[in-house]
């Protein structure tokens, strides 16, 4: 909100007319948040080369507002609510830029806007509805995680937008180009490991990722590399059959990592993993991230997601329930808040946090009955459970049998 | 092109260490030169082991290799990762297929020792043609099967027609006239003249049908699965 009033104030005064337009649609409204999810479109990309355009030919702001108010009025916001919300958030930050910032700067924030982009994916298997309508934007150097039980359809939702699995309708874009057009070479900026995908067992760590390197044409001194960073240049040689579960994700990973990707795809990383083995994978994680990797994994660890992510998506059913970076989804659902506390003689309860709860608890302490005290934030654990009504733990597979 | 060379480098690397596919490349050669050096019957034909193993051989070896190893390629999942990798369903396996020829050849090569040199060329064309009906025929298995289990239980069958039918061709009057319609018999045959002079239009239409039924069911395998 305060990084919004400043541009704005920096707009006003440095272009009253842009701001008059955005208040004419209703855009004033608008919260700019670095979280926003922003619809990119066709349309837009297209006003926003217009902008570019107009600004290398150093035409008047006259002009660059007509084209403004021609794509606000064609964004149509007689769509539907999210839609409207994305695109006044979306317009009104190219906007912003357009006005404060130089040529070419334009384009450069669109790019970095969305490394993937998905826009109402469905996908059925006969009968059975898996994803029904999801929407993404994923912008780059961001972990994003996909969380949601177990069958909510979340390597469906990887096989698609990686292009394993064909959509039934709906839009996807990774780089910005339809997953279905990417070259080789596109194929090589992206890193996907798959939870069933295997390695040679017969064959040593390095021989597994030399053959990787060489279909990639990435010369072999990156093998020790990428067996150094996942922590396994000391089973070099070591046949892969003879590597422990967690050592066998790390080699996974290492192939991942041979091409130093720009996109990985990660598809329940940790699962079944020792805390230690895990913690190790999220350093490594974070370290793609800090390379300026765009991450995309799932996993149904709702701490790892709180931890890890900078932005979370909670899947069930085949829709997207709620999204947003963790804490701020906690916040969110703050609103029951409470204090919980177990007493020595082993009986649990809740109290409101609040003062009408203070005098008995000031009783409970007095008698020395408190054995343990906690106050309640929402995690995204119990969000989830708020929202769906169910554990995300929870043993998925009666349910479908 | 360069993708179909590193698998075939990739299927070199695990040979050694792949006793199964291992086995299959060695048995056979060993045998023969066990055999060809050890054995001395009286009025036993010239070169009887060779031919008759050299026929097994050929209809045992490359089928059962090519159907295992893209069936475990595919119950690993690594065959999925290699495609990802945008390595070209057909460079798979012609890279498998590559390899698994070449050590055959070298196996045939083997088996050769025992033959007269003038006739060596003639015994490893014989042998090469062989060799290519079985990969894709192997390759059909391998294609269709989606583990390593339903694929032996695949090729089983098939190989052992196909390696075993000249062999008790030589007993039976009955098989031999049912066995004159597949490619190992007829190349059998042809062994046993050990000379491209016996090549007359049965020989060619059986191969040839033998290859087309080969190929088409392998297109058709593969349409309908893919390398999924
Ligand atoms: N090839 C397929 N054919 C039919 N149904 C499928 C297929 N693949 C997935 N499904 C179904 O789609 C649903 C979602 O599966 P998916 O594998 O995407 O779940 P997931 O969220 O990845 O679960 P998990 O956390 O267990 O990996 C499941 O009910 C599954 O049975
Ligand atoms: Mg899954």
């Amino acid at each position: 909100m305060a990084d919004f009033a400043l541009i704005s104030a920096k707009c006003t005064y440095e272009n009253g007319l842009f701001l008059k337009i955005i208040c004419a649609q209703g855009l004033s409204e608008a919260v700019f948040d670095e979280n926003a999810r922003i619809k990119t479109d066709i349309f837009l990309f297209s006003y926003v080369f217009a902008i570019e355009l107009l600004l290398i030919l150093r035409k008047t702001r006259k002009t660059i507002a007509g084209v403004t108010r021609y794509a606000v009025n064609r964004a149509g916001f007689g769509n539907s609510v999210r839609a409207n919300g994305n695109l006044r958030q979306w317009l009104l930050n190219a906007l912003l830029c357009s006005v404060s910032f130089e040529p070419g700067s334009l384009m450069k924030s669109m790019k970095e806007f969305s490394m993937i982009n998905a826009k109402r994916v469905c996908k059925s298997f006969g009968s059975r509805e898996v994803l029904t309508g999801i929407d993404l934007n994923i912008g780059k150097g961001k972990i994003f995680g996909l969380l949601g039980p177990s069958g909510a359809g979340k390597t469906t939702l990887i096989k698609i937008i990686t292009g394993q699995l064909a959509k039934d309708s709906g839009e996807v874009t990774v780089f910005g180009k339809d997953v279905n057009t990417l070259t080789g070479a596109d194929k090589k900026r992206i890193g996907i490991m798959m939870d069933d995908h295997g390695v040679y067992d017969r064959l040593s760590c390095a021989d597994n990722l030399k053959i990787f390197a060489d279909i990639y044409g990435v010369p072999h001194d990156r093998i020790d590399k990428a067996l150094e960073q996942v922590g396994l240049a000391g089973s070099y040689k070591k046949p892969a059959m003879k590597l422990s579960k967690g050592m066998k994700v790390r080699l996974r990973l290492a192939r991942v990592l041979l091409v130093s990707p720009e996109i990985m795809f990660l598809d329940e990383p940790t699962s079944g993993l020792d805390p230690v083995t895990t913690k190790q994978i999220h350093k490594l994680i974070n370290d793609q991230k800090d390379r300026g990797c765009t991450v995309f994994l799932t996993t149904h660890n709702m701490e790892e997601a709180t931890v890890l992510c900078d932005e979370v998506a909670l899947l069930n059913e085949g829709k997207i329930v709620e999204r947003g970076a963790p804490d701020q989804i906690c916040r969110r659902y703050n609103h029951k808040k409470t204090i919980r506390l177990h007493l020595k003689s082993g009986e649990d309860i809740e109290l409101e946090h609040s003062g009408a709860s203070a005098s008995a608890l000031e009783k409970l302490m007095e008698q020395g009955e408190i054995e343990t005290i906690h106050s309640s934030e929402p995690t995204l654990e119990t969000v989830f459970i708020e929202l769906t009504g169910r554990r995300l733990d929870a043993e998925e597979e009666a349910q479908y049998a | 092109m360069r993708n179909v060379l590193i698998i075939f480098k990739k299927q070199l690397r695990d040979t050694l260490k792949n006793k199964t596919v291992l086995i299959q490349f060695i048995m056979f050669p060993a045998m023969t030169l066990i055999m060809e050096n050890c054995i001395n019957v009286p009025d036993m034909p010239e070169l009887f082991f060779t031919k008759l193993f050299a026929i097994m051989y050929m209809g045992m070896a490359p089928l059962t290799s090519v159907a295992s190893i893209i069936s475990e390629e595919k119950e690993k999942n690594t065959l999925r990762v290699l495609m990802m990798a945008n390595v070209k369903a057909w460079e798979y396996l012609a890279g498998v297929g590559l390899y698994v020829w070449t050590l055959c050849m070298a196996g045939a090569g083997v088996m050769a020792t025992g033959i007269p040199n003038d006739h060596i060329p003639f015994f490893l064309a014989v042998m090469a043609a062989g060799f290519i009906i079985s990969i894709v025929m192997g390759a059909c298995v391998g294609v269709f099967a989606p583990n390593q289990m339903v694929a032996t239980s695949l090729f089983m069958p098939v190989m052992l027609v196909f390696s075993f039918a000249p062999m008790l061709a030589l007993f039976n009057d009955k098989i031999e006239k049912i066995a004159g319609i597949f490619y190992t018999q007829q190349l059998r045959i042809l062994l046993n003249q050990m000379t491209f002079d016996g090549i007359n239009a049965k020989t060619v239409t059986v191969l040839a049908v033998n290859a087309a039924l080969a190929l088409g069911l392998f297109f058709a395998a593969f349409r309908k699965k893919g390398l999924e």
